[in-house]
């Protein structure tokens, strides 16, 4: 039964953890988007 | 001459008689298996780029067992079970896999080169242009990688088999192998074996998962392609290059897995024709000779592994539980968007790459064959990829802690 309790709060754990890694991934997604999208600007300014 | 020495000439039948009755239906059973599967993949009913492979060696394999020095039963192909160095000596000269087995599985070379090679015909223009939908999607579409774990322990497996078995919720390929071979070295066979056949089932069972669980209205919604914006290719390209970096930086156990998917993308994004031709052939290459591999595995003298048939339901369960927390995932993401958003892109989620965004097209064009949902479906299925890698990542950094 220990066993059991102890995989489940790994299973959640991971599932927090993969949460926030997948909104990291999400994050340098927008990130990336924002930079290029300013450099265009500033190019087209230019 | 006497019957004993007449079978003599022919070692694939005389080795029927030295066997266990038990083992010697199990490897006409697998002789069967074998040949159903090529008939499956050449009619395209399973996939066939995996079926055709691992069914034609199946069969052969398990039809080519002879009588090996000491009386022992084995083939000529491959013996996983070999650890000890002068075994393992003898055994790459006589096998003709071995080489291939112990230089490109056991190190899980075969894996990342796969990845790679996804990487490279893997379209990130869908996950990029709606993340958050896309990965939200992916994680449900996880509820098999996770819920699997607790389970296998329930039945017996230690916190490494589990986390080798869950993983199989992900359903792909290369993580299975990489897991496994990083957690459960000795379940490897098995595991690998396993995932590979179901991954290439998906294509029949899940069908019939989103005829119980979509109402066909739903399933007939359409979803404009135009809608999704094209994305630059100096976009896709960095951000393959942060990701990589990134996603290594935190789980640097998973990192040659993270280095070989994004290195793929970058080929593909940076146009350099020379690397996509070799990427491209790395990956018919590795398929076909993984394929090859898996199924000389399963013969009966290696697959009789006394807990192969709790892995077999296990591995079943995740995948279900998966499948059903994806369209659970696109019945939400249904509602959030005011009807907008086709529930079936949910069961894409499923990383198998194209295979499941192919069931979700599908099934909804069995409404209405003017739908056209694949576009929307690729980007959950991308996002199911790096979702994989994620949790394979946080699992084998996570479990040799506990």
């Amino acid at each position: 039964m220990n066993d059991i309790i102890v995989a489940s709060k790994i299973a959640i754990l991971t599932y927090i953890l993969g949460l926030f890694s997948c909104g990291l991934v999400g994050v340098i997604i927008l990130m990336v988007r924002k930079i290029i999208s300013n450099k265009e600007e500033g190019a087209e300014e230019t | 001459m006497n019957v004993t020495n007449l079978l003599d000439f022919f070692p694939g039948f005389h080795s029927f008689i030295l066997m266990e009755p038990s083992n010697a239906f199990i490897r006409i059973l697998l002789i069967f298996l074998g040949i159903f599967l090529v008939y499956m993949g050449y009619k395209e009913k399973l996939e066939p780029l995996l079926m055709l492979p691992i069914g034609f060696t199946m069969a052969v394999v398990n039809a080519g067992i002879l009588i090996m020095p000491g009386r022992e039963l084995g083939t000529l192909f491959v013996d996983p079970m070999v650890s000890e160095p002068t075994q393992l000596l003898n055994a790459l000269q006589i096998n003709f896999l071995q080489p291939f087995y112990n230089f490109t599985f056991a190190n899980g070379l075969i894996a990342c080169v796969v990845f790679m090679g996804i990487g490279a015909i893997t379209d990130l223009d869908f996950f990029i242009a709606r993340p958050f939908l896309s990965l939200f999607l992916a994680l449900g579409a996880e509820l098999g990688t996770i819920l699997t774990l607790p389970l296998a322990v329930a039945f017996g497996f230690t916190l490494k088999e589990a986390a080798s078995i869950a993983i199989v919720g992900g359903a792909d390929g290369p993580m299975v192998l990489f897991t496994s071979l990083m957690l459960a070295k000795h379940l490897f066979v098995p595991i690998a074996v396993m995932a590979y056949v179901y991954l290439g089932i998906c294509y029949a069972v899940y069908p019939y998962l989103i005829k119980l669980m979509i109402p066909k209205r739903l399933r007939a919604i359409p979803m404009d392609p135009m809608e999704i914006r094209t994305i630059p290719s100096k976009e896709k390209f960095a951000f393959a290059i942060v990701a990589g970096v990134v996603l290594s930086l935190f789980f640097p156990v998973a990192a040659p897995l993270f280095a070989c998917f994004f290195f793929g993308v970058a080929v593909k994004e940076s146009n350099i024709g020379r690397f996509k031709e070799v990427l491209d052939i790395l990956l018919s290459g590795s398929t076909l000779f993984l394929g090859f591999t898996l199924g000389a595995l399963l013969s009966v003298t290696t697959v009789m592994n006394p807990k192969i048939f709790l892995i077999l339901i296990l591995g079943m369960v995740a995948l279900l539980l998966s499948g059903i927390g994806g369209l659970i995932a696109g019945l939400i993401a249904y509602k959030v968007s005011g009807g907008k958003i086709n529930p079936l892109i949910g069961i894409a989620a499923v990383s198998c790459v194209p295979t499941t965004a192919k069931v979700a097209q599908h099934c909804a064009m069995e409404e209405d064959e003017t739908i056209l949902i694949l576009p929307h479906a690729m980007g959950p299925n991308v996002a199911g990829v790096i979702t994989t890698a994620i949790l394979c990542g946080i699992y084998v950094t996570l479990i040799p802690l506990f």
